[in-house]
């Protein structure tokens, strides 16, 4: 565009008339910096220019003219500046890095040139391979991207340019010679190991065990190990990890605590009885290289860890030195006693756990007696020993200990207590979920009108404990004493659904069917049609499963089920994902 | 369109010169325009203010009411763009069993709301014909969802899906309606390329273009989809309605503009970028931008600057706001006043690849449908292109603002009454809105 030309070439003219003014003026530079700031970028251009001709290595000056340049589209200008400013201030890297970036929109040939320039003007720096290379790697030059990393580390020692060349050998899918290079990397510099494991954790399956060999050949320094320990864990392979990373632990105790800490938190990731056991022997050494109170925090959670492998014996062992090595009295013993029965008595060693809390109760804090009542009740309740699991709750006052009497209750089939404990504990007391489930069952219970009735009590232990068979047959049997309208359907619903969740599918049609044809007009109605449709989405009967659905909207469509039945229809049409 | 040309366009539509109205020569959808009065028991409403509860799928009634042969009208700025259907038991029963508000309004009713309409800024648009809809979508499984072809599930409207041999090879002309989404018009995927290297869904993204380009006889995929690019635009050119989002708008226009020209990576076709394929790119041929400038990194998930937002580009990415709809005049310009029919004018914004469109980008006669006040971008535009007209949206998924690849796709019975989506869906219904000559 010769207009465009020609009102370039003026503006160079009146650029280059004042350089004369510029000698020796540092404010240039200044107003440089503001015009650019202010967007006004014609003005900023002349006033860097003029910066420039006064001090032609001035590095700030070309590189806000550059910058200038770009946003003006005037790239093809800087030349002649860059040419001076080399001259001028020939080893300065970040001119030679603008040198650069000018010579990338030439092309290969231009972008070598400078590149060759850079490396003869700062011999030992590795910056001008890195960025060579990440411009080839850029443009999908992967072979020649990774020769001149090569030829770089072949100058400046295989380490400098270890993590490049990894990163590029990972893009060509190289995943062995990239974990050697990792290797080299981490072993001279430890810092990077976060940054070598994120770079090997995606190795596909097929690759693993050739990366780990990578990363540890040649007799592997410490750090190498570390990262094979590393990688190790975040493959769900902690058992493996472990020995790796304790035979390469750090003389610095700060060091090492740190190494192990990261490894227990990614053990624990891996959600596994193995994962919790590798986290346990990584926080007992952490409480060998602790003292005090940090100490006992990591044996107690070590101790947690080997209670969730299923290893009670090291769980016990743990608690015990931490309850011999610390005051008896203080609240850390009696805090670790505490989650210690709490682990006995979900491992269903309920006797050991009542011993225990008997010794240790007057130690224990009010909250942790509350919470251990409550769990060792339940513990009785689910070994059917509703009198023991009583004697348990005898005296406490808390609102979780109200909800669990309930449940005692309505086991031995004491429907009016169970009734009035459920309401006394409301939605409150012990986990979210328990508070919904009791708020289930009261309603069954407010429909049943009987004030005792042992053998629902009898058919909803079973249940509890996991004789499904026995409670489903009983729960049937005492529907059939019911009354239409007092709670017959509502407990054929509890039936099939008891039916369905341990899979007796053929079992919970019939029970369903009975259930609507018990209270076609009533309330239970809609829930069991809808509990019958998402029945037969699970038996591939969509048909019938689209006629339930329909029929509970069309007919009930005041009823809380109707979201629900739209959602199922959705998804049975594929109309919103299945996640 | 302004009215004028749009009552020309219904008027030739209720009364065809060429052929009466009884004739079997005309279409079935004239001929139910004549005979098909609204019946004296009266009609159904489906309001799409606050008080309907599940907008999406009232698209989905009239849609399927429009199939089956009914009438319709859209009561354009009526109750937030309510529907007006016959009464019908089977939209009544759609409508029960989707969750969607509809009010049974007898003749006097319907007069009243007639009145309403007439004495403000609204008007009523008859709906005649269920349009065929196609969406382009690769036949493999991208990680990402598709906001378009999820709305059209979820409100129950039928489409089928098309892509590069499709296209190719003529089968647009079946459909009034074609949408296209997520896709690279520069035959680039997306520029993940580099980012994404090695990964078992780009492998496939790779190998699946690559071998449709040879089997279609181009020499790379940037080949392909320029050819594609050609095909969609003389779609519309010759009367048929696009739908564009996302990345599909931005580089749909710059493969149309860059005919001769190499804007695609070398990893993509063998070639860097031409170093001066901004300054050779010309858009006479294009939609809705002009005199755009690419950029010129591979690594950079970024087309051009036609994007406000650059989510990609840490350097020059802008947070999201929201936008506001323009309120068009019913009565002058019921074409635009359709497509930003939604019960909230300001609607928080959502990122895509592509999020917006820069307002200098913009080609002089684009209609902005929505904009963020204040902002050198807008979201939501629209224009004619020879017989047909495009609109093209911003973003990736309007209840994900910020959906990411491998993200779960959205769960829209969570969102029934989204007013992003809704606008998706005005697009739908758009084309029933006029007599489409058949192409087959």
């Amino acid at each position: 565009m010769p207009v465009r030309r020609v009102a370039l070439g003026l503006l160079l003219g009146l650029a280059a008339s004042g350089v004369l003014q510029a000698q020796g003026d540092p404010a240039v530079l200044g107003a440089a910096i503001r015009a650019e700031g202010e967007g006004r970028l014609v003005e900023a251009f002349q006033s860097y220019r003029l910066a420039l001709a006064a001090e032609p290595g001035s590095a700030p000056a070309l590189l806000g003219l550059q910058r200038v340049a770009g946003r003006l589209g005037w790239t093809d200008s800087l030349r002649p500046h860059v040419a001076r400013a080399i001259e001028a201030a020939p080893t300065l890297q970040s001119i030679r890095e603008v040198e650069f970036q000018v010579a990338t929109t030439g092309g290969s040939d231009s972008v070598q040139a400078a590149a060759r320039r850079w490396i003869a003007a700062l011999p030992t720096s590795p910056t001008p391979y890195r960025r060579w290379s990440f411009w080839l790697a850029q443009r999908g030059m992967m072979s020649e991207a990774e020769r001149v990393l090569v030829e770089g580390q072949e100058r400046l020692g295989d380490w400098v340019l270890a993590p490049d060349l990894a990163a590029i050998l990972v893009a060509t899918g190289d995943w062995v010679g990239a974990a050697r290079q990792w290797s080299i990397a981490v072993s001279t510099n430890g810092a990077l190991l976060p940054a070598a494991v994120t770079g090997l954790e995606q190795a596909p399956e097929a690759s693993r065990d050739p990366v780990l060999e990578g990363v540890l050949a040649e007799n592997p320094a410490p750090p190498a190990q570390w990262l094979a320990a590393d990688l190790l864990v975040r493959w769900r392979r902690p058992a493996e990890g472990w020995p790796l990373l304790d035979a390469a632990l750090p003389e610095d105790r700060v060091s090492a605590i740190a190494l192990l800490r990261r490894f227990a938190a990614l053990a624990a990731q891996a959600g596994t009885p193995q994962g919790s056991r590798v986290r346990g022997y990584a926080l007992e050494r952490v409480a060998e290289l602790s003292w005090g109170l940090d100490a006992d925090r990591a044996r107690l959670l070590a101790a947690q860890a080997f209670a969730e492998a299923g290893d009670l014996p090291a769980a016990e062992r743990l608690l015990n030195r931490l309850a011999a090595g610390t005051e008896p009295r203080s609240p850390e013993a009696a805090a670790a006693m505490a989650a210690f029965i709490g682990l006995l008595a979900d491992a269903g060693l309920v006797d050991q756990a009542e011993d225990r809390f008997r010794e240790w109760l007057p130690r224990m804090s009010g909250g942790d007696v509350a919470q251990l009542r409550i769990q060792l009740a339940w513990a009785r309740v689910l070994r059917g020993e509703l009198d023991r699991a009583e004697r348990l709750l005898e005296g406490a006052s808390t609102v979780g200990a109200d909800a669990v009497a309930g449940w005692v209750a309505l086991y031995r089939g004491e429907l009016a207590e169970a009734r009035a404990r459920f309401r006394a504990a409301g939605p409150y007391g012990e986990e979210r979920w328990e508070a919904t489930r009791r708020a289930t069952l009261l309603v069954l219970l407010e429909r049943v009108e009987a004030e005792r009735l042992p053998e629902l009590g009898s058919g909803l232990l079973a249940a509890l404990r996991g004789d499904t068979a026995r409670a489903v047959r009983e729960l049937e049997r005492v529907a059939g004493r019911l009354p239409p309208h007092g709670g017959r359907a509502d407990v054929l619903i509890l039936a099939a659904e008891l039916a369905v969740r341990y899979g007796e599918l053929a079992r919970a049609e019939p029970l369903l069917l009975q259930a609507v044809a018990a209270d076609s007009g009533g309330a239970a109605a809609p829930t069991a049609e809808y509990n019958l449709a998402a029945l037969y989405v699970e038996l591939g009967l969509e048909q019938e499963a689209t006629r339930r659905l329909e029929r509970i909207i069309l007919t009930y469509p005041e009823s809380a089920v109707v979201p629900q039945a739209r959602r199922l229809l959705d998804l049975m049409r594929g109309a919103i994902p299945k996640s | 369109m302004r009215r004028r040309d749009f009552l020309a366009a219904l008027g030739a539509l209720v009364l065809p010169r060429h052929a009466p109205a009884e004739s079997p020569a005309a279409g079935s959808g004239t001929r139910a325009l004549v005979e098909r009065r609204p019946r004296a028991a009266g009609s159904l409403l489906i309001p799409m203010d606050d008080r309907q509860t599940n907008h999406l799928k009232a698209y989905g009634v009239t849609y399927r009411s429009l199939k089956r042969g009914g009438r319709a009208e859209w009561l354009l700025n009526y109750r937030g763009g309510s529907f007006l259907l016959e009464r019908d038991p089977v939209a009544l029963r759609e409508s029960a069993l989707g969750g969607v508000q509809a009010e049974e309004i007898s003749e006097a009713e319907v007069v009243d709301v007639r009145g309403v309409v007439a004495a403000n800024n609204m008007d009523a648009v008859p709906l005649e014909k269920a349009p065929r809809v196609a969406v382009y979508v690769p036949p493999d499984v991208a990680p990402w969802d598709d906001a378009v072809r999820m709305v059209l599930e979820y409100a129950g409207i039928d489409y089928e899906e098309v892509w590069d041999p499709e296209v190719l090879s003529g089968r647009l002309r079946q459909y009034e309606w074609l949408h296209l989404h997520h896709e690279d018009f520069t035959g680039q995927y997306s520029k993940f390329f580099l980012t994404y290297s090695g990964t078992g869904w780009l492998n496939d993204m790779v190998r699946l273009n690559t071998q449709t380009a040879r089997s279609l006889g181009h020499g790379n995929v940037a080949a392909l989809k320029k050819a594609v690019a050609r095909s969609i635009e003389r779609y519309v050119e010759d009367g048929g309605f696009l739908f564009a989002m996302c990345t599909a708008t931005e580089t749909l226009e710059i493969a149309l503009a860059a005919e001769g020209v190499d804007v695609a990576a070398q990893y993509a076709d063998g070639t860097p970028m031409a170093p001066d394929a901004s300054d050779r790119l010309r858009w006479d041929g294009t939609f809705a931008f002009q005199g755009a400038r690419l950029e010129l990194s591979p690594a950079v998930a970024s087309f051009s600057d036609i994007d406000g937002h650059q989510v990609n580009n840490p350097a020059r990415r802008q947070p999201l706001g929201a936008f506001k709809l323009f309120n068009f005049s019913a009565k002058i310009d019921p074409v635009a006043t359709m497509l930003v029919q939604c019960h909230r004018d300001v609607i928080p914004d959502f990122y895509g690849l592509t999020s917006s469109f820069t307002r200098r980008r913009l080609k002089p006669g684009v209609t902005i449908l929505a904009d963020e006040e204040g902002a050198p971008w807008v979201k939501y535009i629209h224009g004619e292109h020879g017989a047909g007209t495009w609109t093209f949206l911003g973003g990736h998924d309007p209840e994900d603002p910020q959906h990411q690849i491998g993200d779960p796709p959205t769960d829209l019975s969570l969102h029934p009454s989204s007013p992003g989506y809704r606008l998706i869906l005005n697009n739908v219904l758009f084309p029933a809105a006029r007599k489409r000559e058949l192409r087959t």
